[in-house]
């Protein structure tokens, strides 16, 4: 009994033992293995992707609001040209910063994500029109598919309509004010996510370097992933008419409908998402990104080589895609849409590699109760 | 054996288990409600996963949902209190049994636990000291009880840590080392203890302790001598859990229902000391010898409980394939954090008439939390899958067929398709029978 007692006794000791001498080796900060510095991603993705990308949207959503001042100011085929083109710039830069839904660009009370405040497509044309003709400006109303940036693109291109038609509408006060309200929304709008992101939410940001939920890696990741699930169920699979329910194509759902650039987006918003899976900067140096991370975890080097064949795939089959006629264009065709259709295909083979074998490797929380967890 | 359960012992051991159990009931209900979980988990989703045999269970409007997590913290103060002891623990049973039954995705062991507890509760005689009720009705008061009301919580906490340790011992768990080698270095941020989790060697160390802790822990609360260091392991373990994973107030639910194998002395020193804190006056207790032994219906009861408790765990054994995988017997049998898996689930929609098939956005019917578990466990599969036949059927798609391209990851493997992608899901009925839609895993070590 006594013998079997400091048995059990040692036993309980050696365990504890084992624990606490762990916890204790642990004031030594000398490491065996490779370990990978979530501060470093953090640091590369603020310093080099996330602010710069905001910067050059700002800068390009100010161009795009001095243009459409002057257009307002004088209504000519001229200064429609100049401001569609900053429009088409500022549509563009946006692609890069589209997945960063969260900070400052995240929801909080009745503000949704920065994507559902400036970037919502399709519009709701006839409650567009509807807000001209009764002088309705406000912008923070829960009718979002009313502003935005593609509002803007409504405005400025119009429903399938001539310039001369367009710019003969503007002698309406009314769409000239609604254009300036849009426009003054969406660069108010974006000053505030870009001020904070060079103040202190890049602080907070680099600093919360954990994995749980809430933690930047998992507010980063997750953001990521809805923005690329974005790009090919709604940039690609409602207007080809794959998703449940459809029951035909519906072309007129691409983004960027009324100026056609809708491909060119889709292109800057894929290459947003290999960037922050490569860690390329907005300068195109090369950084810290997700494959660096998984780089150094078990299991990660195999499903990076199975990712980067996938990512090859599509982007051949974005390559492949004519720049003519407009996406819609295509999408409408018989023959056309069978290239469109191989990029959404190929996109949803890659989404498990994304979804939940990248957050199964990296311990990534994904929601309060989640793991396998108790 | 008999005798040894009917032999009188203090009651104070029981007493102390209720007031703990209802004072982390009402801690875990408040927090519940503050984090907003009522809203995130029960009225948020627009569609709710069923237990099996569950399926009339159903999501109240919001006013019912948080006044039943009002009730339950009310029935909880009562169990503690032990003010109509009875009718609070039948309360607190029906209550949290409900809230858990209301969806499948957040089926938690420990949440199983709490319902097990709170049903043993209901018949323990908790209350006769110590308590409110036995402050009112001195008919009630009794300073012992047969063993047998011991012994029945320290079965059910001996089973649940037993079982969880054998289930460790694994292939993964002990010689990859697999969750924890995934599921630790995401910790090295942390303070103080940080810095071990990117060692090679900590998650064998962890995997191995953990084993062992599981298996032995509880011979080591029952013998006097190894007890102190027992129960400072499992201070140790349990606080190392709750610093490591998201699981809420369990790790302080586990530790205090160990406290059940303290010795008679340490539990009336510890009422003392409640009664010095909230200046609770003693009350005269009866005589030892009238103490009721347990009734024999009561007897055949607990014997027909403790062995499904002890056989419902091993039923995987009638499955084919691996259990990990197909999880089919995978739950209620204290398989506890035993394995990182995660999967993307693509459900296609086919009208029967014009044979256009669909891809379906989850994230239009589920939340995260659910897509998540949904992706990778096969009866959540199907049951989505059924939903989704009936949602597009009512949307007017003529008969609508479902499959799904499930790829998983089990333990950082490489995904697999875990069901077979052509079958029509809708066809399928949920069941005890082996599902043979699923395909089998190929280990690819």
């Amino acid at each position: 009994m006594t013998m079997n007692s400091k048995f059990v006794k040692g036993y309980t000791a050696g365990i504890l033992g084992l624990v606490i001498s762990l916890m204790i080796a642990c004031s030594d900060s000398k490491n065996d293995s490779p370990d990978f510095d979530r501060t470093t991603l953090l640091t590369d993705m603020a310093d080099h992707l996330i602010v710069p990308q905001f910067t050059r949207a700002q800068t390009d959503i100010h161009a795009l609001h001095a243009a459409i001042t002057a257009f307002t100011a004088g209504v000519t085929a001229e200064n429609l040209e100049a401001a569609r083109a900053s429009w088409r710039t500022a549509h563009s830069s946006f692609q890069y910063v589209n997945s960063f839904n969260f900070g400052p660009g995240g929801a909080e009370g009745a503000q949704r994500t920065m994507v559902e405040e400036i970037g919502v497509f399709p519009v709701d044309v006839t409650l567009i029109e509807e807000k001209i003709s009764t002088n309705t400006f406000a912008m923070t109303d829960a009718k979002r598919a009313t502003r935005g940036l593609l509002t803007i693109e409504y405005l400025l291109f119009g429903p399938d309509a001539g310039e001369d038609k367009i710019v003969a509408a503007y002698a309406s006060q009314n769409r000239r004010d609604y254009l300036t309200a849009v426009t003054d929304h969406l660069q108010t709008y974006i000053d505030a996510v870009t001020a904070s992101w060079k103040g202190s939410y890049r602080t907070a940001f680099v600093s919360n370097n954990g994995t749980d939920v809430g933690s930047s890696t998992s507010l980063l990741y997750n953001e990521f992933v809805k923005s690329y699930e974005i790009l090919k169920n709604y940039k690609l699979g409602l207007p080809l008419g794959v998703l449940a329910g459809q029951i035909q194509r519906e072309p007129e759902q691409v983004e960027a409908y009324y100026s056609g650039y809708s491909l060119q987006f889709i292109k800057a918003h894929y290459q947003s998402a290999v960037n922050i899976w490569n860690g390329t900067a907005a300068d195109g140096t090369d950084h810290t990104g997700f494959k660096q991370y998984l780089q150094e975890v078990a299991g990660g080097p195999e499903l990076i080589a199975t990712t980067e064949q996938q990512l090859a795939v599509i982007q051949t089959a974005l390559n492949a895609i004519p720049e003519t006629p407009p996406l819609s264009v295509q999408i409408a065709s018989d023959d056309a849409m069978a290239k469109v259709l191989t990029l959404h295909d190929e996109l949803q083979k890659n989404t498990r590699y994304f979804k939940s074998d990248m957050s199964s490797r990296l311990g990534i929380a994904i929601t309060y109760s989640s793991g396998d967890g108790d | 054996m008999a005798s040894y359960l009917q032999r009188p012992v203090s009651i104070a051991p029981l007493v102390t288990f209720r007031i703990i159990f209802g004072a982390l009931m009402i801690v875990s209900t408040v927090r519940f409600l503050w984090l907003g979980w009522v809203e995130d988990h029960y009225l948020q989703p627009g569609f709710h996963f069923k237990y099996y045999g569950f399926g009339w269970v159903a999501v109240l409007p919001a006013p019912w949902m948080y006044g039943i997590h009002l009730a339950l913290i009310l029935a909880a103060v009562c169990v503690m209190l032990g003010y109509y002891y009875r009718i609070a623990a039948v309360a607190l049973f029906l209550l949290f049994t409900y809230t858990e039954l209301v969806d499948l995705t957040y089926y938690l062991n420990h949440y199983y636990f709490v319902s097990l507890i709170c049903l043993l509760l209901i018949v323990a005689p908790a209350h006769r000291h110590f308590s409110l009720d036995a402050a009112r009705h001195p008919y009630l008061r009794q300073t012992h009880v047969p063993h047998f009301w011991i012994v029945v919580f320290q079965a059910q906490l001996a089973i649940v840590y037993l079982y969880a340790g054998l289930a460790k011992i694994n292939y993964d768990w002990l010689i990859e080392a697999m969750p924890l080698r995934i599921w630790l270095p995401a910790h090295d941020r942390l303070p103080l203890i940080g810095a071990i989790f990117r060692w090679e060697i900590t998650p064998y160390i962890f995997s191995w302790a953990g084993m062992l802790y599981d298996c032995t822990i509880v011979f080591f609360l029952l013998y006097r001598r190894t007890r102190p260091w027992a129960f400072v392991t499992v201070i140790v373990f349990h606080a190392l859990t709750g610093v490591l994973f998201q699981i809420g107030v369990f790790p302080l639910v586990m530790a205090g229902a160990a406290l059940i194998f303290f010795s008679d002395t340490w539990h009336k020193r510890f009422h003392e000391r409640l009664r010095r804190m909230f200046r609770i006056r003693s009350v005269a207790s009866a005589q030892v010898s009238s103490i009721a032994p347990v009734h024999r219906v009561l007897q055949g009861l607990f014997i027909l409980y403790f062995v499904f408790q002890l056989l419902f765990p091993w039923r995987y054994l009638l499955y084919p394939g691996n259990l990990f995988w197909t999880e089919e017997g995978y739950r209620f049998s204290w398989r506890v954090m035993l394995m990182e898996k995660a999967g993307t689930a693509t459900f296609y929609v086919k009208d029967a008439r014009t044979g256009r098939e669909g891809v379906v956005v989850n994230s239009q019917f589920l939340n995260a939390h659910q897509e998540k578990q949904m992706a990778m466990q096969p009866d959540m599969i199907l049951q989505y899958a059924h939903f989704l036949s009936r949602y597009y059927a009512a949307k007017g798609v003529s008969s609508p067929a479902v499959r799904a391209e499930v790829y998983v990851t089990l333990n950082a493997q490489p995904s697999q398709p875990l069901i077979d992608p052509h079958q029509n899901l809708v066809v399928l009925e949920d069941g005890w029978q082996p599902k043979n839609w699923i395909l089998p895993y190929t280990d690819r070590k």
